[in-house]
């Protein structure tokens, strides 16, 4: 590494007008963001703490049989407090699953497009994800392009700088840039939050830090992108070319998947299956009422008192229904996500869904066990007919249970160990995995990008060794 | 000394721009380069810096080949273009300074690497190519483009190599400073460097020229030295050539 040139690509950088404003913008992104999540997280946190009253209300009266139902009905707001999480993404789509009362699993990308719609929040994700790609390839685009036309590029190489040498200092240079401006910017955003919420958390304060490092890679995936377009020969169009790449790669591959997939499979969303539902309902009193002769003959208490008595009958037959789609569901999830893996932004979403224990995996196949889990509390709380400490403790590891049926790994979480810590629910995130097998994990993920870079630096590499620079 | 031999180009379109040039120069001379537009002026000396790789042919300086060690060759080279352009948002000063930091002959057996940059005053040299001192601080984005041209100047006298090529160094220059570079470049040529220049300038051409060469066609047509050259008239020889490049022309 020659100092000297690197010295002088970080100070053409700075004194590049486009590197200002990029720098600016950035640095007003991070400090709203910080804002706009502490807002939500405040908010979050005053619901979730009446809601915790009113349970210690109701645990303290016992009056157990309103306390299940209303359980059934916010376990999820019992059972996840907010979290420094949403500084880096809301990932808010828990309700929509457990409001259907039957858990099955709504994608990412449904028809209301969830993803596209936590695409464009102000959060880390939308930074790091969104804008800081768009970045990278408009400061990059033009880094070899620019110092043909200045003819530099003459002047470097008859003094003896190697070309390879030339690029890689300037893709040296850019990560450099990248890391001046997102360090700075993103520590103010971390400390500004946590000011505001009142909150710190050395797990969370690692957690971002972690994930700043992971986006180094997808920073220099955009670096070799507009590394590669700058020694494109018509550079005219260019500017256009990179803004319909980094869509390609942002937006268009995740929203793509979605279409290819559901070509493929089916999928329905939450109104579709509540329709399903419904439909199976009428459907098999409709069956039992022509059994049972003449449905018009019915009076119109008998054709009620018929619906009522075939409910149960009905749910059964539309939960079976629904075990299968839930299935299909997996399924088409599954490829989505692959497909839409080529995205580096969907990689990030990926990653960053284990650094944060998100994310949506296998939820399905834990509903045995999680009811089982459900129903061996509730009996033992109505056997206890308890107001103490131990029913308090029993309605916690409850709501932990639903919360856990959401986990990333789909574990059944429940053990004795919980009645006896049932604050952790309160102050921490849940733990799915230890440090080591997340990172292992993560290195997993990383793979991908690691392998786009890889390529996009020979291909770039290359062309430069063979371009003509006068 | 500069040597090159059967050099020839096809750039990717199929157009062949030099066609087995053949060119020798000695040591401490001048040597200018006539031609028409298109004749292949630039790509001898693209070729001879490593922006252009050539399709065949060799090139020697000081018995250092091209194709054996283009890296070492380049250190005994300078070079100017036509047309400087610089880092727009550096200052003159810092621009040379850069240029000036990183050249350096690398260490070679026995040897230590050294800069040979290192040894002039920077502020100085700028002087001396004629910048005006309110100038030197400044950015290059406020540069005519005759300033422009004085710290290309600049750049390639720091480098302080013993050949140095000119493609057209004169374009842009203002009658004074055209005057002060000629008289910089007899005093290099008195030091001892060996000068490859090419020009549209016929007059000056054959006022500065130990050897004058017209290239035609990707070749060289003609060398005349200058005792050679002190009684003909080097105006009416070149339009000759010129002429004649239109008369094969038809012919094919
Ligand atoms: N990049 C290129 N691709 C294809 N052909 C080229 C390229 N550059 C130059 N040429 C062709 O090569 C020939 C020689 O061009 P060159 O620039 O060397 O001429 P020159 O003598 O320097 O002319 P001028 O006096 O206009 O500077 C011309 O016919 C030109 O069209
Ligand atoms: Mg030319």
């Amino acid at each position: 590494m020659n100092q000297i040139i690197l010295v002088k690509d970080i100070r053409l950088m700075f004194k590049d007008l486009k590197f200002q404003i990029f720098f600016l913008i950035l640095v007003v992104l991070f400090i709203l963001s910080a804002i706009s999540s502490s807002v939500s997280f405040i908010s979050k946190q005053k619901s979730f703490q009446n809601e915790r009253n009113r349970f210690n209300d109701l645990v303290a009266d016992g009056q157990h049989i309103q306390l299940i139902q209303l359980l059934q009905n916010r376990m999820l707001m019992v059972a996840s407090p907010p979290s420094p999480a949403v500084l880096f993404s809301e990932y808010d789509n828990y309700p929509d699953i457990i409001n259907t009362g039957i858990m099955f699993y709504e994608p990412e990308f449904s028809n209301n497009n969830i993803g596209l719609r936590r695409m464009f929040r102000l959060n880390w994700l939308f930074i790091l994800g969104m804008i800081m790609g768009l970045m990278m390839l408009i400061m990059s685009f033009e880094a070899i392009s620019q110092e043909k036309r200045a003819g530099t590029l003459r002047l470097l190489t008859i003094n003896g700088v190697k070309r390879q040498s030339i690029i890689w200092h300037k893709y040296i240079s850019y990560l450099i840039l990248y890391l001046i401006v997102i360090i700075p910017a993103s520590m103010t955003s971390m400390i500004l939050f946590f000011a505001l919420t009142g909150t710190w958390s050395m797990t969370f304060m690692l957690k971002f830090l972690l994930i700043i490092l992971i986006s180094i890679p997808f920073a220099s995936f955009f670096v070799w992108l507009g590394i590669f377009i700058s020694m494109s020969k018509n550079h005219r169009n260019t500017i256009v070319m990179v803004m319909f790449i980094w869509a390609f790669f942002v937006v268009i591959v995740p929203q793509a998947a979605i279409i290819i997939a559901k070509q493929v499979s089916s999928i329905k969303t939450v109104i579709e299956y509540r329709e399903i539902r419904e439909q199976a309902r009428y459907d098999e009193m409709m069956r039992q009422a022509e059994e049972e002769n003449d449905i018009m003959s019915l009076s119109f208490e008998d054709f009620f008192a018929l619906l009522a008595s075939n409910i149960n009958v009905a749910d059964e037959k539309k939960n079976q229904a629904l075990q299968r789609e839930i299935e299909e569901n997996m399924r088409q999830t599954r490829m989505i996500r692959g497909i839409a893996g080529i995205s580096p932004f969907m990689q990030f979403v990926n990653i960053s869904e284990i650094v944060f224990d998100k994310g949506f995996y296998l939820l399905n196949f834990q509903q045995e066990t999680t009811k089982q889990a459900i129903n061996q509390i509730k009996n033992l709380m109505i056997e206890q007919d308890s107001r103490d400490e131990t029913s308090h403790n029993l309605l916690y590891s409850y709501a932990y249970v639903q919360r856990l049926v959401f986990n990333r790994r789909g574990e059944t979480p429940f053990s004795e160990e919980l009645f006896e810590h049932p604050h952790l629910l309160f102050v921490t995130e849940i733990e799915t995995d230890d440090v080591p097998s997340k990172i292992m994990e993560i290195l997993m993920k990383l793979i991908p990008i690691l392998v786009l870079n890889l390529v996009l630096m020979v291909g770039a590499v290359g062309k430069f060794e063979r371009l003509d620079i006068r | 000394m500069l040597k090159i031999t059967d050099l020839s180009k096809r750039y990717e379109d199929g157009n062949l721009a030099l066609d087995n040039l053949c060119l020798e120069i000695r040591r401490g001379k001048i040597f200018t380069l006539l031609g028409a537009n298109g004749a292949g002026k630039s790509t001898a000396i693209n070729i001879i810096c490593g922006f252009i790789p050539p399709t065949g042919g060799d090139v020697w300086v000081d018995e250092i080949s091209l194709s054996e060690n283009p890296l070492l060759l380049r250190c005994k080279i300078a070079y100017l273009s036509e047309n400087v352009m610089l880092y727009d948002n550096f200052t003159g000063y810092q621009n040379l300074k850069f240029f000036a930091d990183i050249s350096k002959i690398p260490a070679t057996k026995g040897n230590k690497a050294t800069n040979p940059a290192m040894k002039f005053n920077l502020i100085k040299v700028l002087r001396d190519v004629g910048l005006q001192d309110e100038f030197i601080h400044e950015n290059i984005s406020k540069y005519s483009k005759g300033m422009r041209q004085k710290i290309g100047i600049a750049i390639a006298l720091v480098k302080d190599a013993p050949m140095l090529l000119l493609d057209e160094p004169f374009s842009g220059l203002d009658p004074k400073a055209s005057h002060d570079f000629q008289a910089l470049l007899y005093k290099l040529r008195n030091d001892g460097k060996t000068i490859l220049m090419s020009t549209h300038d016929i007059f000056r051409a054959k006022e500065m020229a130990d050897v004058v060469g017209i290239m035609q066609g990707g070749k060289l047509v003609m060398t005349k030295t200058r005792t050679e050259l002190e009684s003909e008239d080097l105006n009416r020889i070149y339009l000759d050539y010129i002429e004649e490049r239109v008369v094969m022309e038809n012919e094919e």
